[in-house]
């Protein structure tokens, strides 16, 4: 219910940026990156408005964030580098990206939209079964890693 | 350093056949002139040798010798005489007593060339002039004054040799031919009858042909066959040339063997795992005609690392003398791949015996604790740290979670 309050408060803020920015295009021209830019400005924000109220959905993102940042640096590294040690490269990307996805079922899980979809699983069952999974993860990462 | 591989190889079978056993069948025509009158310095020469001489008289009405006894080999060695004689030996029991290790020096001219032997040479891959055939040369006449020697291991130095009623092989491309003395430039084989020089009468011209050609088999067992029995007869008798010819063929001389093959792992270790290095050496020996002496000054003896192809090919240096045999070796690092590898040394050169010593032993992969850890491979630090960052965010990540930002729980709760 909160929710829907939030999007209904945030909806005219945003209408009222458009016609702003459409007037922009017309006055200096219509540009792909601008009108990107402009996309993307557009949901960052009406991203903020939606977890306006729900830290947890912030701090998940911006872990994810994180794991996306390192992952796309090993592979940036091992493709300039080469991929010696393999295993290595192995342990490293896949943790991130098996943590990636440990992390996003979490955020599916603490949706309220979804809330129907995981019936009788509590927060704080998604929780647990989240850290024990991680758990999990990092001991076998690192015996791959060697 | 544990030398632990040491493997003895037995004397090379030539070897101890040449020394033990000198039996020696003669063929000659009886119809010709007798042999100790014509062929007394050969004769002498071979008694002195220590040769155990056999006389063996062919004739048109006499059989043929028997060079095997229930299956045994009779003699170590044949030398067969210019001879006419239409049944000497069968061509499949020479071929037979050549397979078994016996030695045949074949001399014809151009009138004696026996059918059975001239299709036993051609088996070796040897074609001999057939007769009325001969030999000319109307630059040199028939005597080569500077004959171009092909192999100084079997001829070490001829002068002037003789070749009188001579015939002239023509030669396949065998490896195991071992050409002596190639005809010269100016010389060619005509057919006498024919009367005109035509290339249907010709048999070789130039240098084509050969007139002193060996042959040695893998199982080191030689054939001789010159075209001319000038050299050996009395009248002309070549001492230098006989000695050294008879000498190769009967096994006194050109002869090499292994006397043994060690290999051991430079760090030590009983067996072998990928990456190791390797020691691997040969010792070879050389009969000087009394005794056994080092096989000295070699730069041409190879080892083969193989399994299915050779992963080396690699020259053996001369490292020390041992025993009368000269120790070749060489290092190495075993490739990066486990499996059975054969230490192979095969050497074949013209005019020597061959030597072939493999040694098979198993390569290992590396033990699951003896790979480097992951630490101390530089590359693998981002890796790790990555790791360890997702550890430490993670861990961050679930204190923030519980402590912080409770609202949509708490909203949730009391709704």
């Amino acid at each position: 219910m909160a929710k829907k309050d939030v999007k209904t408060k945030n909806t005219p803020v945003v209408k009222k940026q458009t016609p702003q920015q459409t007037s922009d295009k017309t006055s200096s021209g219509v540009s792909v990156v601008q009108e990107l830019g402009n996309s993307v400005r557009i949901s960052f924000n009406s991203y903020l408005a939606e977890t306006k109220n729900n830290q947890k959905l912030r701090l998940i993102d911006t872990f994810l964030i994180f794991l996306v940042g390192l992952g796309v640096l090993q592979f940036v590294f091992c493709v300039l580098v080469g991929n010696f040690p393999f295993n290595a490269f192995l342990g490293g990307f896949i943790s991130t990206v098996a943590q990636f996805v440990l992390t996003v079922s979490l955020r599916l899980q603490s949706l309220d939209a979804n809330k129907t979809v995981f019936k009788g699983i509590t927060p704080e069952r998604a929780f647990g079964d989240y850290i024990f999974a991680s758990l999990a993860l990092h001991f076998v990462v690192l015996h791959f890693i060697n | 350093m544990f030398f632990l591989l040491f493997l003895l190889t037995p004397l090379a079978l030539a070897v101890s056949s040449a020394l033990a056993d000198s039996r020696t069948l003669v063929l000659y025509d009886s119809r010709l002139p007798e042999f100790t009158t014509q062929y007394s310095k050969l004769f002498q020469t071979l008694e002195s040798k220590n040769f155990d001489l056999e006389l063996g008289l062919v004739g048109p009405d006499s059989p043929s010798p028997d060079l095997f006894t229930n299956g045994f080999r009779r003699y170590q060695n044949i030398l067969v005489l210019p001879t006419t004689s239409r049944d000497l030996v069968p061509t499949e029991t020479l071929l037979q007593f050549v397979q078994d290790g016996g030695d045949v020096f074949v001399i014809s001219d151009n009138k004696g060339i026996q059918t059975d032997v001239a299709l036993f040479l051609n088996e070796l891959g040897i074609f001999p002039s057939p007769k009325e055939y001969k030999y000319k040369d109307y630059h040199n006449g028939e005597t080569l004054d500077d004959p171009e020697v092909q192999n100084t291991v079997v001829l070490p130095s001829a002068k002037s040799i003789s070749y009188t009623d001579g015939s002239v092989a023509l030669l396949s491309n065998s490896e195991l031919l071992v050409p002596v003395v190639r005809a010269p430039r100016t010389s060619y084989t005509v057919n006498v009858d024919e009367g005109r020089l035509s290339t249907d009468s010709t048999w070789h011209s130039g240098s084509q042909g050969f007139l002193f050609v060996g042959f040695q088999g893998l199982n080191n067992a030689r054939v001789f066959w010159t075209g001319s029995s000038a050299s050996f007869h009395d009248a002309s008798f070549n001492e230098e040339v006989v000695d050294a010819l008879v000498n190769w063929t009967f096994q006194i001389s050109g002869l090499i063997k292994a006397t043994s093959t060690k290999h051991y792992n430079e760090n030590g270790d009983a067996g072998y795992k990928i990456k190791d290095t390797t020691t691997y050496e040969i010792g070879l020996s050389h009969w000087n005609g009394d005794q056994w002496v080092p096989f000295k000054n070699r730069t041409d003896v190879q080892l083969e690392y193989v399994m299915l192809d050779p992963y080396y090919r690699l020259n053996l240096v001369p490292t020390r003398e041992e025993n009368s045999s000269q120790i070749y070796s060489t290092t190495f690092q075993i490739p990066d791949r486990h499996g059975m590898f054969t230490y192979k040394v095969l050497y074949q050169r013209d005019g020597y015996s061959f030597v072939d010593e493999s040694t098979t032993v198993p390569v290992r992969h590396l033990a699951n604790d003896e790979y480097p850890r992951s630490w101390e491979i530089t590359n693998s630090w981002v890796y790790l740290s990555s790791a360890l960052a997702v550890v430490i965010g993670w861990f961050a990540f679930v204190v923030l979670f519980v402590f912080s930002g409770n609202k949509h729980f708490d909203k949730e709760k009391t709704e």
